[in-house]
């Protein structure tokens, strides 16, 4: 049975899970962490880094480390969240061909799907390097809100990667579902995810046999754990301020530090009562004294300078109740999502709200790739013992007079589906009708997304009402959404297919799908040449290490001075192939050079 | 298939009407790319200073500087005032200044030679470690040379004269200065200075006689008045390159992993600056110093020289 990983795809950590057997298992990375950054930055020198590496440059390399790609995939260039992102975000972000948004990072152009790939690509590594075999098929988690062309965008990263996405689920309903696992039970349950940038609550049914709906969900994108951070950045900075007269914002190096610090110190605060900062040398100042940074912060305090924020995720837990239609009893569990639920605070509030305990049996970290890797086992298993069913993210609909929004297919919908529904003429003797396709919840179609467009022409004159025009919105099983418009009395039919758009053609994915797979070849190639570069300079080392004595050992034997020779002559030529690069060339000097190696040895030995 | 349902549309739903819909549809795309230009002109996301290894002087007071400090008798470097004599050529300072075995005081690039000798770990001190110093590594090399990096120091001025701008492509690893041989008049008409300008000629001579520290920091002071300048240009990078190679053959292998040798009560009493203090803040015992270098986004060569330095005061070790 071929393996299908689940990928916890996350707007500032990511996290990779797979099915081994019955049990779920969190792969870890290379630094040994179950969650990567989803960061990527590209140094000066043009290389790429990816995770933890990226995210520990991303202040002193502000301007070419792209965090949080998530909140830009799959939108539109004047959409107001791109707006936003390009006022707070310290990479440049500009409009791409197809009014999509692309990063600019150094000299180079990337579409946003492709940042997320690369995210991806090092989560398929990490799960390869942990299973030893090439992984090809995998589940993404994405939110709940999500719409058709960010879920198409997800794919479409997830393709450029390398990887067959075989389903896109909602992120809730993979928490529900690895906190319902192995369990059989008709139950509510609200998922209360508060991750490193966003916060979102949803409110689910998990019905018997595995059954999951989503029923309501909502949530503030900048709102998480780097907003936590950011208050204690502040209240270091303040005090050190008041200390020195010195503002360690303006200082790169000194941000960095903070930023680091003040996260250490989260997530220390969690477990205890007070933790040190302790960051020497933290600025010079103009007379070349370094200043060092040394402050306890205590629970108490953390909780005074960060208690609005968490207060902001009980109103948005009231909403998402009250557009669930559910009284806080109908809640039977809470199941906590995303690193900053392990803060006490965190949880009382849950608790007061909720009245009752949230659940901890699951991970919050690793809760939702886990759900994501279930779902892949059970995809491809041939029991089919849980059904996940499909359901529309989003209404879908049509924009009519007024710029109203008419829904036909609502918000959560299994699908496949069809729903028809019958409109008429505005004017005398109108003759077309343009059908705007859009996807969203609100009364106006303005704030809804636009999907697509056609015009059915060819309507007979009479006055306005009296032309009926039935349209029909039908979503098949693959998500792909028809609509069709027809005049009742003639006959006269037009239609629209509608796929959702990444915002990426067709051969620029390809071409993108070969620019990945060339620098997967070329990262594997690197490796193996230091791979085999570090074994060749531990072997000339030790050969250098040993030429006095095998000089002393052999004295003037013309033999002894042949050996000697080649020898030197080896490891010349070991240093000439290091220097050109050539993996071959240094493997083969390696056999040479463990040959001299034991010779020499055993001279010394026998000396 | 799922469920098929048809309804009827009740009586208040407003009819559709093509031009209302192109109407409000093309006014809302002009307010929004309105709004998106505003967008984009407002951001600004650079808000910081860039990190650099450049000294802060300005040139005329740098080289000034540079000029005061050259005042060794021994070389008589910067003493020459004939023209047509910069670089090495036949007409250029003596091999021995190159080979000397204690090099002399003007050796030191001005800005850091109060700071230039390494000193174990001591406790409090008032004034900081200012990030190990250029010189002490070229004269450390100069010492005790390792194969192949430092015959890029003792390479005989004199022997060859190096190529001319336009004699064609000069090798990375040649350490000739790529300058002319024969005066200044021919250098590139951009330089806003004189072409005789003493510290072009100084900066030449401090790279024929091994001297990257200093000929950098003056190609960089010249590069601040004109960034353009080819010859400071070239210069700059070769010696930035010369000195990268020299720190990384006393480092050794890249991917060995640098690890904290002192204990974290210990690390304020070190003499550190805040650039040491950042990087040794970034050493988290498993990662090598190539990831160091990433991470750091430093210059290369300073963050080479401040991890050099941290080596030689034992501050940091390396491991396989």
């Amino acid at each position: 049975m071929e393996r299908v990983i689940g990928i916890d795809l996350g707007t500032t950590n990511s996290c990779v899970a797979i099915l081994e057997g019955d049990a779920p298992v969190v792969i870890t990375n290379r630094g040994g962490y179950k969650t990567t950054p989803s960061v990527v930055a590209v140094t000066e020198a043009g290389k790429r880094l990816v995770g933890h590496i990226a995210k520990r440059q991303s202040i002193t390399n502000a301007e070419n480390t792209v965090y949080a790609a998530k909140r830009l995939i799959g939108r539109k260039w004047n959409s107001p969240q791109v707006k936003n992102a390009i006022m707070t975000s310290s990479y440049s972000i500009v409009e791409g061909p197809h009014t999509d948004v692309r990063i600019r990072l150094r000299d180079k152009t990337y579409s946003v799907p492709e940042i997320s790939s690369m995210v991806l690509q090092e989560m398929k590594v990490i799960a390869e390097d942990y299973l030893g075999e090439t992984v090809k098929k995998a589940v993404i988690t994405v939110p709940a809100y999500f719409n058709d062309n960010q879920r198409q965008a997800t794919k479409d990263a997830g393709t450029i990667a390398g990887l067959d996405v075989i389903r896109i689920i909602n992120e809730p309903t993979a928490a529900a579902l690895a906190y319902g696992f192995g369990k059989d039970f008709d139950r509510t349950v609200a998922v209360y995810d508060l991750g490193g940038g966003t916060f979102d609550i949803s409110v689910l049914e998990i019905g018997a046999h595995g059954v999951f709906k989503v029923i309501s969900t909502t949530g503030d994108t900048f709102l998480g754990g780097e907003d936590f951070d950011a208050r204690i950045i502040d209240w270091l900075v303040n005090g050190f301020q008041k200390e020195h007269g010195i503002d360690l914002r303006q200082d790169r190096m000194a941000l960095q530090r903070l930023r680091d610090a003040a996260e250490k110190a989260k997530c220390e605060l969690s477990g205890m009562r007070e933790t040190e900062i302790n960051l020497p040398f933290i600025i010079s100042t103009g007379r070349n004294e370094a200043l060092h940074l040394q402050r306890v912060l205590d629970r108490p305090t953390l909780e005074s300078l960060t208690g609005d924020l968490i207060e902001r995720t009980v109103d948005i837990c009231k909403q998402a109740l009250a557009d669930a239609r559910l009284g806080i009893d109908e809640i039977e569990d809470v199941v906590l999502v995303g690193g900053m639920t392990r803060m006490p605070a965190v949880q009382q509030a849950v608790s007061g709200f909720f009245r009752r305990e949230p659940n901890k049996s699951v991970h919050p970290d690793e809760v939702v790739a886990i759900g994501a890797g279930i779902q892949g086992a059970a995809l491809v298993r041939e029991k089919q013992d849980m059904i996940l069913l499909d359901v529309t993210p989003h209404a879908l609909g049509i924009m009519t007079f007024g710029s109203h929004f008419e829904e036909l297919i609502p918000q959560n919908t299994t699908v496949p589906t069809a729903r028809t529904k019958t409109f008429t003429t505005s004017r005398d003797d109108q003759t077309a009708v343009k059908i705007l396709v859009l996807q969203g919840e609100s009364a106006k179609a303005d704030e809804n997304e636009l999907l697509g467009e056609f015009i059915l022409t060819g309507l007979r004159k009479a006055k306005k009402g009296h032309v009926e025009i039935e349209v029909t919105f039908e979503i098949n099983s693959d998500g792909i959404v028809s609509v069709q418009a027809k005049d009742t009395e003639t006959g006269q039919a037009q239609s629209i297919q509608v796929t959702a758009s990444s915002g990426l053609t067709q051969d620029e994915i390809k071409n993108m799908v070969t620019n990945a797979q060339d620098y997967m070849v070329e990262r594997r190639t690197d490796e193996r040449f230091e791979g085999v570069k570090q074994e060749a300079e531990t072997l000339m080392a030790e050969i250098e290490r040993l030429f006095p004595e095998i000089e002393r050992a052999v004295g003037s034997a013309d033999f002894g001075r042949d050996a000697l020779s080649k020898a030197k002559g080896a490891v010349e030529r070991t240093r000439a192939a290091i220097q050109s690069k050539s993996t071959s060339a240094v493997e083969q000097q390696v056999e040479q050079l463990a040959r001299t190696l034991r010779m020499f040895k055993g001279v010394v030995t026998r000396g | 298939m799922g469920p098929d349902r048809r309804e009827r549309t009740s009586s208040f739903l407003e009819p559709l009407e093509l031009e209302d819909l192109d109407s409000v549809s093309a006014e809302g795309s002009a307010a929004a790319a309105e709004d998106d230009g505003a967008a984009a002109e407002d951001a600004d996301p650079n808000v910081f200073d860039r990190i650099t290894a450049v000294p802060s002087e300005v040139p005329a007071a740098l080289i000034a500087a540079t000029k005061a400090q050259d005042s060794d008798p021994i070389s008589g470097l910067h003493e020459r005032t004939e023209p047509g004599l910069g670089g090495p050529n036949p007409g250029a300072p003596p091999l021995e200044f190159v080979a000397a075995p204690s090099a002399p005081p003007s050796d030191l690039p001005p800005v850091l030679a109060a700071k230039a000798e390494t000193r174990p770990p001591r406790r409090r001190t008032t004034k900081p470690f200012r990030s190990p110093s250029r010189p002490s590594l070229e004269r450390a090399a100069r010492r005790t040379p390792a194969p192949q990096k430092m015959e890029l120091e003792l390479v005989d001025v004199t022997a060859d004269a190096p190529p001319s701008p336009t004699s064609g492509a000069t090798p990375r690893d040649a350490l000739e200065v790529d300058l002319p041989t024969r005066g200044l008049g021919g250098l590139v008409p951009s330089i806003p200075m004189p072409p005789e300008h003493p510290a072009l000629v100084d900066m030449k001579d401090r790279y024929a006689t091994g001297d990257f520290s200093g000929a950098l920091v003056i190609a960089e002071g010249i590069l601040g008045e004109d960034p353009e300048h080819e010859d400071a240009l070239r210069c700059r990078d070769r010696c930035t390159e010369t000195l990268s190679q020299m720190y990384l053959a006393r480092l050794g292998s890249l991917r060995q992993i640098i690890r904290v040798a002192v204990s974290q009560d210990q690390i304020r009493w070190l003499s550190l600056d805040h650039r040491a203090g950042f990087l040794l803040s970034l050493i988290d015992g498993t990662s090598s110093i190539d990831e160091l270098l990433d991470v750091s986004s430093m210059p290369r060569l300073e963050a080479l020289r401040i991890l050099y330095g941290l080596l030689d005061q034992r501050v940091i070790e390396l491991s396989d």
